[in-house]
C-alpha cells in the first residue's frame, strides 16, 4: 500500500462531462475483478453511468455500489471517495446505485465480505481524478501552477495566498477538462477519514421511519403477492380450490406456481399464489385456499434420521481426504495420550429481520424491479433472460435492506416474483412472511465432527484427525466435492501440527441448504476451537499460552488459497490483544470463567475472551464480550466495532438458541415463539473491542466475527462450570 | 368492512376496513405510514411497536376493532417532535440494517416517557419484546441511558 502514482487506464473509462445544473459529472469504469477486467480488455464494456458528482453548490453525490444489509457499505465505501477528495462528511449524499456492469457487475454482491477488497482502490481512484480536475480548474482560475493548490473539507486553497474556492465554484469548469493520465492516492499517513469514525449518511431516515425498504416500495397501480406452499419440501399441488380465497375483499387472483428446480428438491417449491390490493387481503387470501398436495419424495425425512446417520459416519473412515500431512493413525496408534470427542452443529436459518420480497413492473418492452437482494448483477441477468429482455431494457433497484446473513443470496423468491410478474398485467410487490421465511429457508448444513488428536511428553500436539459427516452445501454441484464448501484445509491449526488429516463423508439429504454468515468457518471454528480448548484443558496447560505455543514463538505465513495467506503472527497478534483487555488470567469468582477463541475468516482475524456465570442450578449468564480484529487498514472504525457487536448478538442466538429440525419432511419451527433470537436481557452489558493497528490492505469485518463467538462462549461455560457443550445449541444443556 | 375513524398522530382518519384488520396493516396498506413494520405477524418481534394511549403494543396482534376511541402514535408522529430519543440513537449510531430501530425507538419513548432514569433491568423488561437481527442491544442500551441523561 505504498504512495503510487496511479495511472488512470482505460479500464478505468473514466469520462468528464457537465451536469445539467452545471456541476461536474464523473462516470467511472469499476472495474475491479478479473473477470470484468478480463472483458474490458476485450472492450466489452461500453456504458458509462456509474459516477460521482459535485454540484455548483458543493454537494458531492456518490453512487454507492453494494447493497446495503446493515453492514455498513453504504458508509465505507463512500468514505473512499471522501478521502481522496477532502471533502466534509456533511456534504455526502450516498445514492444507490442500480445492478450494472458499469458499477461492478457481479462484484457488487454483498457476499464474502469482500466489498472494501474490491472497491478500495476503484473508489480512491474516483475521488482522486475528481479531485485533479478541480484543482486544475481553480488553478486556472488563479493563473497559479496547480501543485500550489489542494482541497481541505471541500475548499480549494493554495500555499501562495488566501484566496479560496469552494469545489462546487469550479465544478463546471473542471467538467469541461480531460480526465488526467495519472493521479496520486493518498499515503496512510495522509488519511483523514479512513481508519476514524463517520456518521451513518442514512440516520435520520432510519430513525425517523422514512428509509423506503423493499417493503416500502410503492409504486401507481401495484398489487401484493404471496404464495402458500406445503410445509412438506418438494410437496407438489395435485389440485386446489381458491374460490373462497378469492371472496376475501380485496384479493384479484389465485393461480398456481410451479416449482423450480429438481421435483424431490426444488430451488422454489410448488405453491398456490395469491394476489390482492392489501398484504392483509392477500395473507387472509392465502388462509382460505384449500390445496390438496402430492407429498412428494421427502416425508420420510427427519432430522432424527441425520442424526443417526451422521453420528454413525463420523465414527469410520470418511470418504474423503481432505487434507493428509504425516500419518494421523499410526500416531494416535502408538500415542499414549489421545483425546477424542465428537460435536454436532444443527441446520440454521438465516431470519434476516425484514423478510425477503421483490417488487416487479413488467411492461411489454421493459421492466423495472425493486429487490432486496444480495446479488443485484446475478439477479438483473436472471430476470433479463426470464423475461426475454435485452439487459438494457431491464432496471434493477436495490432498496434499503433489513438484513441479509446470506438469505438473499439465493434468487428463490426472485425467481418466484418473476414468475408471478409474467401472469399479471400490473406491477407486484412479492413478499414472504416470517414462517415462509423460517419453513422455506435453505439452512446452514448439518453436521457431525469427530475429532482426535494425540500428544508427546513434551505436551505438544502431534496429530490431528477432524472427520466430519454433513449436508454439504455443494452436495449437488456438479464439478465441485461436497467437502470443498464444509472444509478449509489450511485453516489451522493445518501446518501447525506434524500429522493432520481432516475426511469428509456426505449426509445424503435433499433438505436445502446453503450460506450464511462465514460459510463454513461457522462451524468450523465451534468444533476446532472448541477441540483446541479441550487438549489445553486436558494437557493442563492454559487455554491462551496453549494456542500462542502452538502458533509457535517464531511469526510464519502459509498460503490459505490462491491470493490468500495466513499468519500465525496475526492470530497470536488477535488472541493476546483480546486476552490483555480481557485481563485473561485474574481470579474469578466461583462459578464465573472465561473462554478465548479466535479465527480466520476471509482474510480478517477475530478474536473473543467470553466471560459467563453458570450458578449451582446452571443458570448462565453472559457479561462480558472482550474482541480484537485484524482486518488490515480500517475504513469506518465504528463500523468495525458495530460489525463485532452485531455478530456478537448473532453468535449467541445461534450459539444459545437456534435449531432447525425436520420431522416428515417438514421444518417443525416456524415463528420467532419457537426459533430464537438474542433477547435485550439476555445480552452480555459489555462488549468492548479493539482493532489491532497494521499496515495490512483492507479486509472484511461483516462475517469474520461470527465464527469464533460460539467457541469463545462454550469455552468460557467449561471455565466456568465444568461442563464441555459439544452439541449446538446449549439452549437445553443450560438454563438461559 | 366497516367505517372507523380513529386518532392518529393528533389528527382524526377515517377508514373502511375490515374488523379484525390488525392496526399494522391498516397503518401500512390503508394510511401510507410506512415506518411501522413487520418482523412476525404474532407479536413476538416489536418491530411494529406502536403507542395505543401512551403505551408500547404490537399492532401486528391489535385489530382496528379493539381501538375505540383510543389515540395511536407512530414513529412518523414521533419524528417530527424532537424526543432525546433520536438524538441519544444518534450519537452512538444504533442502527444497522436499520428494520428494527422504528420499533426500538418506539419501546424506548415509551419506557423513558414513563421512567425518567431507567435501569439495566428495567430496559431488559421494557426492551425484551423488540428483536434486533443485526444485534444492536449493546448500542440500544447506551442510547436509553444517553437519552436519560439528554432529558
Ligand atoms: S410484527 Fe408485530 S411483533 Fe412482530
Ligand atoms: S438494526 Fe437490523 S434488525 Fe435491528
Amino acid at each position: 500500500m505504498s504512495k503510487n502514482l496511479q495511472t488512470i487506464g482505460r479500464r478505468d473509462f473514466i469520462k468528464v462531462s457537465a451536469l445539467t445544473t452545471g456541476g461536474l459529472l464523473l462516470g467511472i469504469q469499476f472495474s475491479c475483478s478479473n473477470s470484468t477486467k478480463d472483458k474490458a480488455a476485450k472492450g466489452i464494456l461500453h456504458r458509462l453511468n456509474a459516477y460521482l458528482s459535485i454540484n455548483t453548490n458543493g454537494k458531492v453525490e456518490i453512487y454507492n455500489p453494494v447493497p446495503e444489509i446493515g453492514q455498513g457499505v453504504r458508509t465505507a465505501l463512500p468514505m473512499l471517495v471522501a478521502e481522496e477528495l477532502n471533502v466534509a462528511w456533511q456534504n455526502i449524499i450516498v445514492k444507490q446505485a442500480d445492478a450494472s456492469e458499469a458499477y461492478g457487475g457481479y462484484d457488487q454482491s454483498a457476499a464474502g465480505s469482500n466489498s472494501v477488497r474490491f472497491y478500495w482502490e476503484p473508489m480512491r481512484k474516483a475521488g482522486a481524478v475528481a479531485r485533479e480536475l478541480l484543482l486544475q480548474a481553480a488553478a486556472a482560475q488563479w493563473q497559479l501552477q496547480e501543485k500550489v493548490c489542494y482541497i481541505e473539507d471541500g475548499i480549494i486553497k493554495n500555499h501562495l495566498n488566501s484566496k479560496e474556492l469552494g469545489i462546487g465554484d469550479v465544478a463546471q469548469q473542471a467538467s469541461t477538462y480531460k480526465i488526467p493520465e495519472n493521479v496520486s492516492l493518498k499515503t496512510p499517513n495522509e488519511f483523514k477519514f479512513i481508519g476514524k469514525s463517520v456518521k451513518n449518511p442514512d440516520i435520520h431516515e432510519i430513525l425517523s421511519g422514512k428509509a423506503v425498504f423493499g417493503l416500502d416500495v410503492r409504486i401507481p397501480n401495484m398489487l401484493y403477492a404471496s404464495m402458500e406452499k406445503s410445509t412438506t419440501y418438494g410437496a407438489t399441488v395435485l389440485s386446489f380450490d381458491a374460490s373462497d380465497a378469492l371472496k376475501v375483499p380485496g384479493v384479484k387472483y389465485a393461480f398456481k406456481v410451479s416449482l423450480h428446480g429438481i421435483p424431490e428438491r426444488p430451488f422454489c417449491r410448488e405453491g398456490v399464489s395469491v394476489v390482492g390490493d392489501s398484504v392483509w387481503s392477500v395473507l387472509q387470501g392465502r388462509k382460505a385456499l384449500k390445496i390438496t398436495w402430492d407429498l412428494g419424495a421427502n416425508t420420510k425425512e427427519s432430522t432424527q434420521r441425520l442424526h443417526e446417520i451422521g453420528n454413525r459416519l463420523v465414527e469410520k473412515k470418511g470418504e474423503a481426504v481432505v487434507k493428509n500431512m504425516g500419518n494421523v493413525y499410526s500416531d494416535l496408534n502408538t500415542s499414549k495420550n489421545t483425546l477424542e470427542a465428537t460435536y454436532h452443529l444443527p441446520f440454521i436459518a438465516h431470519i434476516p429481520m425484514e423478510t425477503v420480497n421483490c417488487t416487479i413492473d413488467l411492461k411489454d418492452d421493459s421492466c423495472e424491479i425493486w429487490s432486496t437482494t444480495q446479488v443485484p448483477f446475478a439477479d438483473l441477468n436472471f430476470l433479463s433472460n426470464f423475461f426475454e429482455l435485452p439487459i438494457e431494457r431491464v432496471k434493477l433497484h436495490v432498496t434499503r435492506i433489513g438484513g441479509g446473513f446470506g438469505r438473499r443470496l439465493g434468487p428463490d423468491f426472485t425467481i418466484e416474483a418473476a414468475k408471478i410478474a409474467k401472469e399479471l398485467k400490473q406491477p407486484i410487490q412479492y413478499f414472504w412472511t416470517r414462517e415462509d421465511d423460517i419453513r422455506f429457508d435453505a439452512y446452514r448444513p448439518f453436521s457431525y465432527h469427530k475429532l482426535m488428536a494425540a500428544w508427546d511428553n513434551d505436551l505438544k500436539i502431534t496429530s490431528w484427525l477432524h472427520r466430519q459427516s454433513g449436508t454439504s452445501r455443494y452436495a449437488f454441484r456438479p464439478n465441485k466435492e461436497p467437502f470443498e464448501s464444509e472444509f478449509f484445509p489450511n485453516n489451522f491449526p493445518a501446518n501447525l501440527i506434524a500429522n493432520f488429516r481432516q475426511e469428509y463423508s456426505l449426509i445424503v439429504s435433499n433438505i436445502n441448504r446453503s450460506l450464511i454468515r462465514a460459510p463454513g468457518n461457522n462451524a468450523l471454528a465451534f468444533v476446532v476451537e472448541s477441540f483446541i480448548d479441550e487438549l489445553a484443558h486436558k494437557t493442563g496447560q492454559d487455554p491462551l499460552l496453549f494456542r500462542l505455543n502452538m502458533l509457535s514463538m517464531e511469526d510464519k505465513e502459509f498460503s490459505f488459497e490462491a491470493n490468500s495467506t495466513i499468519s500465525t503472527k496475526r492470530m497470536k497478534g488477535v488472541l493476546k490483544l483480546a486476552a490483555e483487555k480481557a485481563a485473561w488470567g485474574k481470579q474469578l469468582a466461583d462459578g464465573r470463567g472465561m473462554g478465548i477463541a479466535g479465527y480466520f475468516t476471509f482474510d480478517t482475524y477475530v478474536s473473543h475472551v467470553a466471560d459467563v456465570s453458570v450458578d449451582e442450578t446452571g443458570n448462565l449468564t453472559i457479561h462480558k464480550f472482550t474482541s480484537a480484529i485484524d482486518c488490515g487498514q480500517v475504513l469506518n472504525k465504528d463500523g468495525v466495532i458495530a460489525q463485532i457487536e452485531g455478530a456478537i448478538m448473532d453468535g449467541l442466538s445461534a450459539t444459545l438458541f437456534q435449531e432447525i429440525t425436520i420431522s416428515q419432511g417438514s421444518t417443525n419451527e416456524g415463528n420467532f415463539n419457537n426459533y430464537g433470537v438474542l433477547k435485550m436481557s439476555q445480552s452480555p452489558i459489555d462488549i468492548n473491542a479493539y482493532i489491532v493497528e497494521g499496515n495490512y490492505p483492507p479486509t472484511g469485518v461483516g462475517e469474520p466475527p461470527y465464527p469464533p463467538v460460539a467457541p469463545a462462549l462454550c469455552n468460557a461455560i467449561f471455565a466456568a462450570c465444568g461442563k464441555r457443550i459439544r452439541k449446538l445449541p446449549i439452549e437445553n444443556q443450560l438454563k438461559i | 368492512m366497516a367505517i372507523y375513524t380513529i386518532q392518529i398522530n393528533y389528527k382524526e382518519v377515517t377508514i373502511d376496513v375490515p374488523a379484525e384488520k390488525p392496526v399494522l396493516w391498516v397503518l401500512r396498506d390503508d394510511l401510507g405510514l410506512l415506518g411501522t413494520k413487520y418482523g412476525c405477524g404474532i407479536a413476538q418481534c416489536g418491530a411494529c411497536t406502536v403507542h395505543l394511549n401512551g403505551n408500547p403494543v404490537r399492532s401486528c396482534a391489535l385489530p382496528i376493532a379493539s381501538i375505540g376511541k383510543g389515540t395511536l402514535l407512530t414513529i412518523e408522529g414521533y419524528a417530527s417532535k424532537k424526543h432525546p430519543v433520536f438524538k441519544a440513537w444518534e450519537e452512538i449510531n444504533v442502527p444497522q440494517c436499520g428494520y428494527c430501530q422504528t420499533g426500538q425507538i418506539m419501546s424506548a419513548i415509551a419506557l423513558l416517557n414513563r421512567n425518567k432514569n431507567p435501569d439495566d433491568k428495567a430496559i431488559d423488561a421494557a426492551m425484551n419484546g423488540n428483536l434486533c437481527r443485526c444485534g444492536t442491544y449493546y448500542r440500544i442500551r447506551k442510547a436509553i441511558k444517553r437519552a436519560a441523561k439528554l432529558n
